[in-house]
Order: structure tokens, then C-alpha cells, then sequence
């Protein structure tokens, strides 16, 4: 090593026992038994590399026929916390399972899937499939280009600039829709607000299911959209001139905006809904 | 919690299971020494490892594997999907079952074990080879459920305020591990578990409290039968979290 390389590691504050490991296409890469902060990169390399920062406990890369694990140098799981950083090719599939993890990926484009029981997600510039469940951390997602599958049971969920069809969860925290331009929404929260902002696609579907909070939606003047409004403890508010086509039961009912090319549902038990212009 | 403690908390049932060397156990007595928050969590956990000893030695009342795992081998998947339908019949262990199998506290970890087993089949057995596949709230992937779709014959069954009833068994059966692993889990983990079902129950008794009110209100119905089918979701997450933690 020379001293460059030494001087290096040492102003980047990495340990020298990193590992590589040559990738090849199919591969998986698994993180399980991890927990403290990890922050996951695509390179366009075609190796996976993992660097532990000083003040963490060491971990190393072990395959096992087509899944590169992510494990503990010594071999022993959950014994102190992790902070490393991973790079990986872009098009690798990646899974991560944890007790506790914060943890960020960005610039892949192979499937993602993350389930912890507690920390924060970050994900940035990912072209792959993303699934994600919490049950207490926070979760955002932001310039997705695949399907993405989102699910915290105790925090709040942030989509932003998202192409492929959205999928969102949050038992207890709110959730915010931004910049969305999938053709297929669906979206449930059972004790927070939620907040879509995006464009409706022709023949798209779009559904909005909360128990206790509000809902505001805001989508383009010219969208084509037949819309069904049902609240059961609640006021409904519409920026958009609202023509009542049919009562379907006291506070439910359908309307149509444009020639009704898309399907907007909402739905919610005790809180505002708010249909706005998007500006 | 901040993740120093969590750092130490995570250690606290090595500690108590005498499996930390004496450096580490040093340690960690060291750590007590100084940390208010983290006695507490201590104190919890011993608390959790006296009343088992209060319960005395005995074996587990079954052996749920077996079941499990024939339930597994059975044909339990229909054209690659997920049959949430299968139940198995777990057997009828009471909630503190688990309790009774040693009052050591070296029995901690032996009951995570099969704990977690149980824990493992029910996963698959409800979700398939794997926790990531679409489940019946959140709807197929890339598609939006229409109400049609989602509230034929369950909407009926909710009516009456009970679960439908093709969840009522999985969510019996789930609650009936997740009861089991309380004792065997650390307490931040209990934690955050109890809060967020905490969530689903609230919406679950507002939903049939207000049904009962209004029972011919379909939008009830629907919502109701939304919220239990998020409890099943929600209890199949928690399961996983106790393999995680075993």
C-alpha cells in the first residue's frame, strides 16, 4: 500500500479491511443483520465494494452462489453498529432486512426491497422496483422511474418526481405525494394527512383511503377524470366546479371532470377532503 | 432512543443469558452504571425474566412446527400467488404458553428460537416464499382495487363489526405468536409494536363503532374491511420483526 493510498484512507476515514467482490449479472446483493448506517451507491463498475468508517464495527462481503452477503467481519450478528457505505452496480438487485438501519440508496436501477423494523429510508435516482416497510422510521423516495411499493407503520412516507405506479403506506405519520406522474395511485393512511400533487394520466387510477386525516388533492385543471368522493365525518372542498352526477349513500358521491377518462377515489372516515387546481 | 442506547440495549439479553465474556459483560455493567435510560430498560427486561420464573419449569405445551411446516408443504400457492385463504391450524397454546417453557434466563434466547420458527412459517405460510409480495390491502401491484372488487362477500361479513371471514383465522392465528413472542422480545421492540397496532385497533373501534350506528352504511362496511385487511398486513410485518429479533 503506499503512502498515498494510506493517507487516503486515512482522510476518508476508512478502515483498509474493505472488501471487493466481482459481480456478475443476476447477482443479488443481501443485507441482513446489519444494523447503524448505510449508504448504498451504484458505480459502473461491475464489483461490489463495501468501506466500514473507523468509529463502526467491521463488515465484509461473503458470496454465496448467486447472492453477495453483506456480514459481520467476525462473523458474530448484532453486536455493535455498522456504518459503512456500499457500492454496487447499477443493475445489481439489492434486499435488506434489519432490526435498525438508516439507511440510503441511490443510482441503481435493479430492484430494491427494504424491511426494518425502525430507521429512515432515503432513496434517490433508482430505475428498478422499490418496496420498503417500516414499522417506525421515515421513508422518502425521490426521481423514481419504477414501481414503488411504500409502507411505514409509524413515521411519515415522501414520494417526489415518481414515474412507475405508487403504492403508500403510513399507519402513523402523513403522507406526501409530490411531482407524481404514474399512471396508478393508491394510497391509504390510517392516522395522518395526506397530500397528492402530480398529473392524471388518461385511463389512469388513482385512490386515496384515510381513516383520521386530511386529504388534499391537487391535479391539473384539465384533467379528465371521473371522481367518487365518500366521507363519513367530514367537509369536501373543490376548486373544480362539482356537478353531482349520483348520491350513492349520505355523504358519497360521484362527479365528473372533463370527459371522465381517469378514476379518482377518495375515501375517508373522520377529515377534510380537499380537491384543488394544481398551479 | 438514541442508537447509543440502542447499541447497548441490544446487548442487555446476551448480558442476561451469561453469554457475554466477562469484558463485555464489564462493560455493559459499566454502561449501567452511568446510563439512567438504559437501567430502565434493564429493569424492564428483568422484570420480563422474573415473572417467567414465577411460571416455572415446563415445556412448551406443543411443538408448533409441525404444524407449520406440514401447513407449508401443503399446496399453498395458486398460479404463483400467495393463497392468504390458507390458515393453518396453529395449536391452541395459550398467549403466555411460551412463558411456561423455562423459567431460566437462559431460556430467553432457546424460546426466541422456536419462536421464531413459528414466526417463520406463518410468514410463509401467509405470504409465500417471501414477506414482499402484494398483499390484499394494498391491492395488486401497479393496479387500483375498485370498491366492487374489494368489498363483495366481506363487506356482508364486517356488517356484524367482526373480521371477515376469511381473515378471522390468520388474524387469530398471528395475534396468537405474536403474544407468545412479547415475553421473548426486548422491550423497545414491544414498544414500537404495541404503538402501532395501538393504531389499527383505534381505527378498527372507530370503524365499528360508528357501524353500529349506522349499519346499512356500506362506506362502513368498506372501511371497516379495509382496516382489519391492514391488520393483517400489519400483523404479518410484525412477525417478521420477531425473526429479526430471535
Amino acid at each position: 500500500m503506499t503512502l498515498l493510498t494510506v493517507a487516503a484512507l486515512m482522510l476518508g476515514g476508512l478502515q483498509a479491511a474493505d472488501t471487493v467482490v466481482q459481480a456478475r449479472r443476476g447477482d443479488r446483493v443481501v443485507i441482513e443483520q446489519i444494523q447503524g448506517d448505510l449508504s448504498i451507491s451504484g458505480w459502473d463498475r461491475d464489483e461490489i465494494e463495501v468501506r466500514t468508517s473507523s468509529g463502526g464495527e467491521a463488515v465484509t462481503l461473503r458470496r454465496s452462489g448467486a447472492e453477495v452477503h453483506v456480514v459481520h467481519a467476525d462473523g458474530r450478528p448484532r453486536r455493535r453498529f455498522v456504518d459503512a457505505t456500499l457500492r454496487v452496480p447499477r443493475w445489481v438487485d439489492i434486499e435488506v432486512g434489519s432490526r435498525s438501519l438508516d439507511l440510503s440508496v441511490s443510482g441503481i436501477t435493479g430492484a430494491l426491497r427494504v424491511g426494518s423494523l425502525e430507521g429512515d429510508v432515503r432513496i434517490g435516482d433508482v430505475g428498478g422496483a422499490v418496496e420498503v416497510r417500516t414499522m417506525r422510521g421515515e421513508i422518502q423516495v425521490t426521481d423514481a422511474r419504477g414501481p414503488v411499493r411504500v409502507s411505514s407503520q409509524g413515521d411519515d412516507v415522501t414520494l417526489r418526481r415518481i414515474s412507475g405506479p405508487v403504492e403508500a403506506h403510513s399507519g402513523d405519520g402523513d403522507v406526501v405525494l409530490d411531482d407524481i406522474r404514474a399512471t396508478t395511485v393508491r394510497v391509504e393512511a390510517q392516522d395522518g394527512d395526506v397530500t397528492f400533487s402530480g398529473t392524471i394520466a388518461r385511463g389512469g387510477e388513482y385512490a386515496f383511503f384515510l381513516h383520521d386525516g386530511d386529504a388534499t388533492i391537487a391535479i391539473p385543471a384539465s384533467t379528465s377524470a371521473r371522481v367518487s368522493v365518500s366521507t363519513f365525518d367530514g367537509e369536501f372542498e373543490s376548486d373544480f366546479t362539482v356537478r353531482v352526477d349520483r348520491f350513492t349513500a349520505g355523504r358519497a358521491f360521484d362527479f365528473e371532470l372533463g370527459s371522465g377518462d381517469a378514476r379518482i377515489q377518495i375515501e375517508v372516515f373522520d377529515g377534510e377532503i380537499r380537491l384543488l387546481q394544481r398551479r | 432512543m438514541t442508537r447509543e442506547h440502542r447499541e447497548w440495549t441490544d446487548r442487555f439479553s446476551e448480558y442476561l443469558d451469561g453469554t457475554l465474556d466477562a469484558h463485555e459483560a464489564g462493560r455493559v455493567e459499566a454502561h449501567l452504571g452511568e446510563c439512567g435510560a438504559c437501567r430502565e430498560v434493564m429493569a424492564g427486561l428483568r422484570e420480563v425474566v422474573a415473572r417467567a420464573a414465577e411460571l416455572g419449569e415446563a415445556e412448551p405445551p406443543r411443538d408448533l412446527w409441525p404444524g407449520i411446516a406440514s401447513a407449508i408443504r401443503g399446496p399453498a400457492r395458486d398460479g404463483g400467488r400467495p393463497t392468504q385463504a390458507s390458515v393453518i391450524a396453529l395449536p391452541t397454546a395459550h398467549a403466555d404458553g411460551v412463558a411456561r417453557r423455562s423459567s431460566r434466563v437462559d431460556g430467553l434466547l432457546a424460546r426466541r428460537s422456536w419462536l421464531a420458527a413459528a414466526a417463520a412459517g406463518l410468514v410463509a405460510l401467509s405470504v409465500g416464499s417471501t414477506w414482499w409480495v402484494a398483499t390484499s390491502t394494498l391491492g395488486p401491484p401497479g393496479g387500483v382495487a375498485s370498491p366492487a372488487a374489494s368489498s363483495a362477500d366481506p363487506v356482508v361479513a364486517v356488517q356484524s363489526g367482526a373480521p371477515p371471514a376469511d381473515l378471522a383465522g390468520e388474524l387469530a392465528a398471528l395475534e396468537e405468536v405474536l403474544a407468545a413472542a412479547r415475553g421473548a422480545l426486548d422491550p423497545n421492540t414491544v414498544r414500537v409494536l404495541e404503538r402501532n397496532l395501538g393504531v389499527i385497533e383505534q381505527a378498527i373501534a372507530d370503524s365499528r363503532e360508528a357501524l353500529a350506528l349506522d349499519p346499512g352504511n356500506a362506506f362502513l362496511a368498506q372501511h371497516l374491511e379495509r382496516m382489519y385487511r391492514r391488520k393483517l398486513v400489519y400483523l404479518q410485518d410484525a412477525v417478521r420483526v420477531v425473526q429479526w429479533s430471535g
